[in-house]
């Protein structure tokens, strides 16, 4: 049985509170829109029920994300506000990364400073295949340029999404390169490690030293069942634990599937400890400025 | 003859959790002032379950333990897939068999206004995909 050493902490870098029982009950339009927009369909939970599984699992820091689909969808799962909200009931768990529309211009600018400045936030969370625009396009640069500048941290869908609605062009990990070349203290984390096309951001994770992996979701299988194909199957345990040790992160992309399973099939990968610790707590405390380098 | 229903949430606070459930049972037979009758508890999820049995607490750790290992969650489940109408993938197919087993209902006989139960008795919700908040449905039906 595999116990905690180094790190002593375990952050879920990637979950969606959207399926928060109090949510619905101020928003009624939450439900249809997560269902018809977001493509799923979940029993609601309410904020004390989840707080409870993530401290059972032994989750010590969980990074929850918004998302603005007002441009495209009239919707935001959840909104900053939203986001905000819950921070402030347990700050001592949750760390809040903001929903933002980039093509907003100067409206995208002065939110990101108001949330990262004044909220605190850690960093934004963008989903250009369900947002509707390329990650490279160059009208998007000033965000990122900002966001350099705040020091926040830039989360992107990447790769593979059962929703229909997205347009997975928008999400082929290569078109993060020119970001991570040009803002090179951006730490950008490539969400689900871009499945299927784990090698281009694998390539991206490789030649940047501020691009990330995330492990979210699961979509060959159980949790147990994708992670031995990816990491074992697919990369090997020696290439994961010299090569990109330092750049892999635990993420759940809760509710889509549970924090505890995707923790749970970390914890039983046939890899070492000391980086079974990175992976689950280290690496995202280190880029979240939380503590230095090991 | 009266009728009379309350749903009732239970909140596991463990991934497999068992939890004494019959002081609701009383408490819902009382309020619905049926003296002589039967009593029904039905959860209304699929990966739950109602059991009556002895509510030592070895025993209870037994009962989850022992169905655990009756339906590992390492199998290979035709279960395990994506379900487009819920956007997520199934991946507990273990949870249902478990349930399955277990039941998802069990009825008591009221004599007196009081419910019919043996001494060592006690009435268990099981959750064995938790932590999470799930309902019951209490039923009480007679005179």
């Amino acid at each position: 049985m595999y116990t905690m050493g180094y790190s002593m902490s375990i952050v879920d870098f990637h979950i969606h509170p959207v399926n928060l029982e109090e949510l619905h009950r101020a928003d009624p339009n939450l439900t249809s829109a997560l269902r018809d927009v977001y493509g799923l369909r979940i029993g609601l939970q309410p904020l004390k029920v989840f707080v409870n599984q993530l401290r059972f699992f032994g989750v010590s820091k969980a990074v929850i994300l918004g998302l603005d689909l007002s441009r495209t969808y009239g919707v935001k799962l959840p909104s900053n506000e939203d986001i905000a909200r819950i921070v402030s009931m347990h700050p001592d768990l949750f760390i809040g990364f903001m929903g933002l529309d980039p093509l907003k211009g100067d409206e995208a600018l002065s939110k990101c400073e108001k949330f990262i400045d004044k909220h605190r936030f850690k960093g934004v969370k963008l989903n250009p295949a369900l947002q509707g625009f390329r990650p490279d396009d160059e009208r998007i640069y000033p965000v990122y340029e900002l966001l350099e500048d705040l020091g926040a941290i830039l989360i992107v869908h990447m790769g593979f999404s059962w929703n229909i609605h997205s347009n997975l062009t928008y999400s082929y990990p290569l078109l993060i390169e020119p970001i991570a070349s040009k803002f090179r203290e951006l730490k950008i984390v490539l969400a689900h490690m871009g499945w299927p096309w784990i090698w281009e951001s694998i390539c991206l994770a490789l030649r940047y030293e501020n691009v990330y992996l995330d492990t979210a979701d699961t979509f060959t299988g159980t949790p147990k069942d994708h992670l031995k194909k990816v990491f074992v199957e697919t990369l090997g345990v020696s290439f994961v634990k010299n090569f990109l040790r330092d750049k892999i992160l635990f993420g759940s992309n809760h509710p889509r599937m549970e924090s505890g399973k995707v923790l749970e099939a970390i914890r039983v990968l046939p890899i070492e400890d000391e980086i079974k610790d990175r992976i689950l707590g280290l690496n995202a405390l280190r880029i979240l400025g939380e503590v230095s380098t090991p | 003859m009266k009728i009379y229903g309350e749903y009732l949430r239970i909140e596991s606070r463990k991934d497999e959790d068992i939890i004494d459930i019959t002081g609701l049972l009383f408490e819902v037979v009382n309020r619905s002032g049926v003296n002589d009758g039967i009593v029904t508890v039905y959860t209304m999820h699929t990966t739950t379950g109602i059991a009556v049995n002895e509510g030592e607490e070895g025993l209870t750790r037994d009962i989850v333990k022992f169905l655990s290992r009756l339906v590992p969650k390492d199998e290979d489940y035709m279960h395990h897939h994506f379900f487009r109408e819920d956007g997520r993938m199934a991946v507990n197919a273990w949870a249902h068999l478990r349930s399955i087993l277990v039941g998802m209902h069990t009825s008591l006989p009221i004599s007196n206004g009081k419910i019919i139960i043996g001494m060592r008795q006690r009435v268990f919700f099981i959750d064995f995909d938790g932590p999470q908040a799930r309902s019951i449905y209490i039923q009480v039906i007679g005179i």
